[in-house]
């Protein structure tokens, strides 16, 4: 586990040749002790991805800092991440997808124990597009705990599943989490979802992206996603900052179906 | 799963009644065809210059039984093979590199494409010339020549990878080895496997005219000599050989490693 600090100031992308340059995040500043369970919610593009590519390494083209651990270095932990998207290696087994992520000298057995445990022991040796989309984000969860990473970040990884499904994989994903603990940022726009899993829930505004409100969830686990408590805090929470949640989609199962029917992206 | 009383004979016929089986009688059929036209031309004919193939096949026996065919074919395929090796290394090599880099890209176009224009007598005559009539400069003539076209085909494939695949190598740090081979190379799959394809045959094709002017063995130099006595039946001995190499290494090495490697997409 790891603490995370984060303290990005601007992060701009240019288009080329247009004048103007888009100002995606402005200061997204916040610290995630270690073993904490985050959530960052917001409407749509306001740079959630852009802000977890940045932590997670995938971005450096922007001006700030993301420390780790209690002293906020540069050091990179061994970091995992779940992408919108199950991203699987179409030309590598179920099984193989997961040992290409694992450290040298990694036994595979670990790699195998860890589908097994998520249901997928009938699949280990199928290929990622003899799988249904469910199954997909299940290796690709796999994938990330296989290297027993000390942060993991997660962009709307049930995105595009149906609702039973979701629900399924978030479970599994709190399972997983207990059993090997680990800081988490998971972001979403679904406030719903972010009640049902987080310790805390970082708000954030419209793009620009700042981080406008800090949530924290005090909420006894498990949780069922239909829990009075978790409709009781999102009830008060639209009521006192409606303006704060404006862009978040409402989150009615009507507009989830809808959600479900095309993948969003930002 | 009820079975008619009358499957075992039916599916007997059916083995010679399958569209597999189908295509390949006739494929056999049309190369019998081919050889009794030949066989009833050079009868017609009844020339020097035009031998029957069972003289042919006589003169082939004989070289055969000298190993003198299998020696010259085994020089030749030695510098296919060093030639093929050399052109899809340095071919793909650049053409990843001008895929990734725009700016290299704008300057060795033009580069690029005046080499592949360039005619492979003018590229043998000056390697010939400047590096004398040695293997090396052998090699080096048929390469230079193959080095464009794959270059050109694999930049094509490169220019279409997926940067949401590479991200993930990127996200779990993997070593800079295993990226390459397991997430980068498996896509540019379909065009180095084409580029190999029309490099073969091409590579073939130089390697004759390479050892006609410039060597003292090989297939190439025989078919010089047999030209000079004006001996047809060796030419078409010694082409019959290299024919059915040519069609064994596509059947035997290409086509298997193909579906190997393709076995996903089924």
């Amino acid at each position: 586990m790891t603490a995370l600090t984060v303290d990005i100031r601007r992060k701009i992308y240019r288009q080329p040749g247009a004048r103007a340059e888009h100002v995606a995040l402005d200061g997204v500043a916040f610290t995630v002790p270690e073993g904490q369970f985050a959530c960052v919610v917001g409407p749509s593009g306001c740079g959630k991805t852009t802000m977890l590519n940045i932590i997670g390494g995938l971005d450096r083209a922007f001006d700030g800092k993301v420390g780790f651990g209690e002293d906020g270095g540069a050091v990179r932990p061994r970091s995992a991440y779940v992408f919108q998207t199950p991203r699987l290696m179409p030309w590598l087994s179920v099984l193989d997808n997961v040992r290409l992520v694992l450290k040298n000298g990694a036994t595979s057995a670990q790699a195998r124990d860890l589908l097994v445990q998520m249901g997928l022991e009938s699949t280990l040796d199928s290929f990622p597009n003899r799988l249904s989309g469910g199954m997909q984000r299940r290796v690709a969860l796999a994938r990330a705990f296989a290297i027993e990473p000390t942060l993991l970040l997660l962009d709307e990884p049930f995105v595009s599943l149906d609702l039973p499904g979701a629900d399924h994989l978030r479970g599994s994903l709190l399972d997983l989490w207990q059993q090997r603990p680990t800081t988490v940022l998971f972001v979403t726009h679904d406030l719903r979802e972010a009640l049902q899993l987080a310790d805390r829930i970082l708000f954030m505004s419209a793009s620009p992206g700042r981080v406008v409100l800090d949530f924290r969830v005090d909420l006894s686990r498990p949780r069922r996603a239909d829990e009075p408590g978790i409709e009781a805090i999102r009830r008060r929470l639209l009521a006192e900052h409606p303006d704060l949640l404006a862009g978040l989609p409402p989150s009615t199962s009507a507009a989830e179906a809808l959600e479900g029917a095309e993948p969003t992206r930002e | 799963m009820q079975e008619p009383p009358i499957a075992a004979p039916r599916q007997s016929a059916n083995i010679l009644n399958s569209p597999r089986a189908r295509v390949a009688l006739t494929r056999t059929a049309s190369l019998v065809v081919l050889v009794v036209l030949w066989q009833i031309m050079a009868s017609l004919v009844h020339s020097r210059v035009l031998p029957a193939p069972d003289a042919v096949g006589v003169k082939l026996l004989e070289y055969a039984a000298d190993g003198s065919i299998f020696f010259q074919t085994g020089i030749t395929l030695a510098r296919v093979a060093a030639a093929f090796v050399l052109a899809m290394l340095f071919g793909a090599a650049i053409g990843i590199a001008l895929a990734r880099r725009i700016r290299l890209d704008a300057f060795f176009d033009s580069w690029l494409v005046i080499a592949l224009n360039v005619p492979a007598l003018v590229t043998i005559i000056l390697c010939y010339v400047w590096f004398g009539l040695t293997e090396a400069a052998a090699i080096l003539a048929v390469s230079v020549n193959k080095v464009p076209t794959v270059a050109t085909i694999v930049r094509e494939g490169a220019r279409a990878v997926d940067r949401e695949l590479l991200q993930v190598a990127e996200a779990f740090a993997l070593p800079w080895g295993r990226a390459f081979l397991r997430v980068y190379l498996p896509q540019l799959f379909p065009h180095l496997m084409a580029s190999a394809r029309s490099g073969l045959a091409l590579i073939w094709k130089i390697v004759l005219v390479v050892e006609l002017i410039g060597r003292s063995n090989g297939v190439g130099f025989k078919l010089g000599i047999f030209f000079q006595y004006f001996d047809i039946v060796s030419i078409l001995a010694y082409s019959i050989v290299f024919i059915v190499i040519v069609l064994a290494v596509e059947m035997v090495l290409l086509r298997p490693l193909e579906r190997h490697l393709s076995r996903w997409r089924l």
